[in-house]
């Protein structure tokens, strides 16, 4: 409306975006033209022996996140033999030491939090572990984890969102041996058949550069941003051959959930999920599509020899129901007297020409090359996983929800940086009910120390039950180790956790949202696991 | 909401003649070289977001566009030659001058 005021005295003959992909994905041929950036030997992503860094310099410099247009952008710049890295792609072996230094050169605190490693709550990087600007932070642990794609990225308190906005984020990728066997099964070669995809939404400016202004209402929904980048590339296309791509994907995105599939013209492709947050899964799982929530990872195969003909597939975001019914009655679940829809309301909070969540938009155009004969096929047996740590007593609950004054809330708790409302006994074992109100939105809740996996979804909405393939309602993603699993509006999740470790003495961690804006605005709790 | 709707139904004027006129070829030459009385012109700045090469519309999310009383924002333009779109890019920064005659918008060039 402010934009048709401003017009007013001119006339408007120029057709108003309508806030849509400006690309569909029926006429998208000609508008993926960009390159899709991988990890090299020097540069972005560029992939590098973990315990060969000895420094991460966090920095504000200009990058051509755009081709050929310069912009602001805040990275990981680490320099190993020589080369300069940026947000590099850190590989690391089970029982690797890292230690690093890490140097703030922002002009803000930050700290690094590795997303999905297990370790002590200082070299976690919670939070309450901050670098001032100008001053440094030593990490010292050891690679203990199962082989999967990791990543690290800021965890500073309310300033996490706009910082990892800004361009810092990179990933960490434990090998052993179970992943060479696959690799060789397969012939799969990082950076080349080995594919990481990081989804991100970002927005920019008129003049290319990266944009990041939320309103409170913008905050209350996290960013949603106006184009879809993959690795950082916008519109990228990949140069495939017709045989078994790896594709590990990770939602950078700060809040936008996708509905991942891949899609030769109108006909969906089978694929196959073989991991998740924490590692490969016993057996590889046949999909057509998956969701993906901020901050989790999925690892897929995708057999291009089922493509026919060479038209191009595209990995691409499916429609579906975004959830926003943050106006609901909580008790019938309808549209609350006088409350706007959740859809509208939240269409009216998003930032003018953001892609609404849920919308069918393509990410990834995947041209097929003619290539020499490729025979291999996908093995039956992946990986052992122990069952799930069994529990007593009643499973912990905790409630997803918001205080009706633009907050969200867990257990009607905010975050306080002294406070841990929760207390676990080092080594329990314990089922947490994580229960998402109706008068909700989707949150992808990431909880810090420990892996877990998904024993039962309850009441999940019709567009969730519909790709449940086991029983208790479970997704071939629940099949896996995470670290952060997607609840949503109306659904109960229950996952069981075992609290063992190492760590001397008491250890304090996150459990929060990885909707980053709903993370600084409070939707974070510190829980304590006692010695 | 008065103002509201008079704007909305220019803006839905001004649209069918963008269309229309773009359509009508050899009449953007004609006015190019006969300007209405009153035309206005202007210089812009912005980003690609989509570009129509059939109908020759190109969206852009652009800067001020200055002595037009425009703020920034994203919008749809027809260009005076689809052949203008030939190099084009989405996502490209570009400058572009535009003309104004009461009723339309017409990029004259972009580079």
């Amino acid at each position: 409306m402010i934009t048709l005021a401003g017009v007013g005295a001119a006339g408007l003959s120029g057709l108003m975006d309508q806030r849509k992909p400006a690309f569909a994905a029926s006429d998208s041929a000609g508008q993926f033209t960009n390159r899709l950036r991988l990890p090299g030997a020097s540069g972005l992503y560029a992939a590098v022996a973990a315990k060969d860094v000895r420094q991460i310099t966090v920095s504000e410099l200009n990058f051509e996140v755009l081709p050929k247009l310069s912009s602001p952008f805040w990275g990981y710049v680490a320099e190993v033999g020589g080369k300069r890295l940026l947000n590099p792609t850190l590989l690391a072996r089970p029982g690797d030491p890292i230690r690093l230094r890490m140097v703030n050169r922002l002009k803000q605190p930050t700290i690094i939090h590795w997303h999905g490693l297990t370790n002590d709550d200082r070299n976690d990087g919670t939070g309450m572990y901050l670098s001032e600007p100008g001053k440094s932070f030593d990490y010292d642990f050891t690679v203990r984890d199962r082989a999967a794609m990791y990543w690290y990225h800021p965890h500073p308190p309310y300033i996490t969102a706009g910082q990892t906005y800004r361009g810092l984020a990179g990933l960490f990728i434990v090998e052993d041996d179970e992943e060479r066997k696959l690799a060789r099964a397969l012939d799969l070669t990082l950076g080349v058949t080995d594919i990481p995809l990081v989804i991100q939404d970002r927005s920019f400016n008129f003049e290319g550069k990266l944009e990041y202004n939320l309103s409170r209402e913008q905050m209350f929904m996290g960013f949603l941003g106006e184009e879809i980048l993959v690795n950082l590339t916008a519109r990228p296309y990949f140069d495939a051959a017709r045989r078994i791509y790896r594709f590990r994907i990770l939602n950078g995105s700060n809040a936008r959930s996708y509905r991942l599939a891949f899609a030769q013209g109108s006909r969906l492709l089978d694929y196959h999920l073989i991991g998740t947050d924490g590692g490969l899964l016993e057996q590889p799982q046949k999909v057509r599509e998956t969701f993906i929530g901020a901050a989790q990872r999925l690892d897929v195969l995708l057999d291009l020899r089922a493509a026919s003909g060479n038209e191009p597939v595209f990995l691409k975001s499916l429609a579906f129901d975004p959830m926003h019914n943050e106006s609901v009655d909580e008790k019938t679940g309808k549209l609350a007297v006088g409350a706007a829809q959740g859809g509208a309301d939240h269409a009216a909070h998003a930032a003018a020409g953001a892609l609404p969540d849920g919308t069918e938009m393509p990410l990834m155009q995947i041209n097929i090359k003619s290539s020499p004969e490729y025979t291999r096929q996908i093995p039956s047996q992946l990986s052992r996983l122990p069952s799930p740590a069994a529990s007593t007593g009643e499973p912990r609950r905790l409630t997803l929800g918001h205080d009706g004054k633009g907050n969200w809330t867990i257990n009607g708790w905010r975050f306080n940086m002294h406070e841990t409302p929760v207390t676990v006994q080092r080594g329990a074992r314990e089922t947490w009910l994580l229960q998402n109100n109706r008068a909700s939105m989707p949150h992808p809740v990431h909880i810090h120390g420990f892996q877990f996996r998904v024993l039962e979804r309850g009441n999940s909405p019709a567009q969730i039950k519909a790709l449940a393939t086991r029983q208790n309602g479970l997704l071939p993603q629940d099949a896996g180790l995470l670290d952060t699993v997607l609840v949503w509006p109306g659904e109960s999740v229950r996952i069981a956790l075992d609290f063992s470790h190492p760590f001397k003495g008491d250890q304090t961690y996150m459990f929060h949202c990885h909707n980053l804006e709903h993370e600084d605005t409070g939707m974070m709790i510190g829980y304590k696991v006692k010695a | 909401m008065k103002d509201f709707l008079l704007v909305m139904l220019f803006a839905a004027i001004g649209v069918g003649n963008a269309l229309a006129h773009h359509e009508s070829g050899g009449q953007h030459s004609m006015q190019a070289q006969a300007p209405a009385a009153g035309q206005k012109t202007a210089k812009g700045t912005g980003l690609i977001q989509q570009i129509d090469r059939d109908k020759g519309a190109i969206t852009i999310k652009h800067g001020p566009l200055q002595g037009l009383n425009m703020p920034p924002m994203t919008m749809s333009f027809l260009v005076k030659d689809k052949a203008m779109l030939s190099s084009l890019q989405p996502l490209q920064k570009v400058d572009f001058e535009l003309t104004y005659d009461g009723r339309q918008y017409l990029i004259t060039s972009i580079k």
